[in-house]
């Protein structure tokens, strides 16, 4: 690997931990568990277009395991781990099909890490009502992803091409 | 911003979502039958069941064992059973949110306190003849 795609990973991974801890100063105060701006996967779905797959999902993986280190616990560590693979794989699937935007893509990755969450809430507690919160989860999934992936297409577009290009 | 029309296909995988969530949603309520019963559990395991029409207040501590002060007491989470339908009164979380998820009577409706894994669900009179003794 190229010594200035990993210091460029390596930056964008603590961009992606001060957005996790920025978004965790401001929580989205609604009665459902899970609902978040989910700001690091703007930093996300830029790697994802700019860097390729694997780019972001080192990323990704990286943030998941320091921010549990830091903040979380091993619960925590599942939830986010489920939600970060899986949304990843889906928007690296859903990019490659043409005419769908950053918008689309951003919002598939925002429901499905909710789905993962609740899937391995539903596992973790044991308790298969927690399904109820699905419909608000999709919901605000749709909303915060538009949002992010609007921005991200800015960025995707305006960051000089000589920082990714290796 | 590009013209709206390059955007179709964005539109219509975010009209899917929005309606599979409106559907999923309306046969959540449909399913909805009024409950009988308060079932708690804490990580899994039960914890007590308890009658919808009979008021009480109960406290409970937060898993680790840890007495966390919570407004007026110690204590990790603070159920109320009044009216047929069951609330968190109180909780020694940062986030509060099992509080706010406010009031519930209808059986598979639940309360989830995540930082203390203590879940509460409101079940049928068949659901709890079989967990009572």
């Amino acid at each position: 690997m190229k010594v200035k795609r990993l210091v460029t990973e390596a930056m964008l991974c603590a961009l992606a931990l001060i957005l996790s801890y920025v978004e965790s100063l401001f929580p989205l105060s609604v009665a459902v568990p899970g609902v978040k701006m989910g700001l690091p996967n703007l930093v996300i779905v830029f790697a994802l277009y700019r860097m390729g797959a694997g780019s972001a999902a080192r990323i990704s993986l990286v943030r998941v395991a320091v921010v549990a280190l830091l903040f979380g616990n091993i619960y925590s560590l599942l939830y986010s781990l489920a939600g970060a693979v899986l949304s990843l794989v889906l928007m690296a699937l859903l990019k490659n099909v043409s005419g769908l935007h950053t918008a689309g893509v951003s919002v598939a990755g925002a429901v499905m890490h909710n789905i993962a969450q609740i899937g391995v809430a539903m596992i973790i507690l044991g308790t298969k009502e927690i399904i109820y919160y699905l419909p608000p989860l999709l919901i605000s999934g749709v909303v915060t992803g538009v949002a992010i992936g609007l921005v991200a297409a800015l960025l995707i577009q305006r960051i000089p091409e000589k920082m990714t290009s290796f | 911003m590009n013209r709206l029309k390059d955007y179709r296909k964005d539109l219509f995988l975010i009209l899917g979502i929005l309606i599979g969530a409106g559907l999923l949603a309306g046969a959540f309520a449909l399913a909805k039958k009024p409950g009988a019963y308060v079932r708690v559990e804490q990580n899994g395991k039960l914890l007590a069941v308890w009658k919808l029409e009979e008021d009480r207040r109960e406290v409970f501590p937060s898993e680790s064992g840890e007495t966390e002060k919570t407004e007026d007491e110690e204590a990790g989470n603070v159920l109320v059973i009044e009216n047929g339908s069951v609330h968190m009164e109180l909780a020694s979380c940062p986030d509060k949110l099992c509080v706010k998820q406010g009031t519930k009577s209808k059986v598979g409706e639940t309360i989830v306190c995540l930082p203390h894994k203590l879940v509460v669900t409101v079940i049928s009179a068949e659901e709890a003849e079989e967990l009572l003794p």
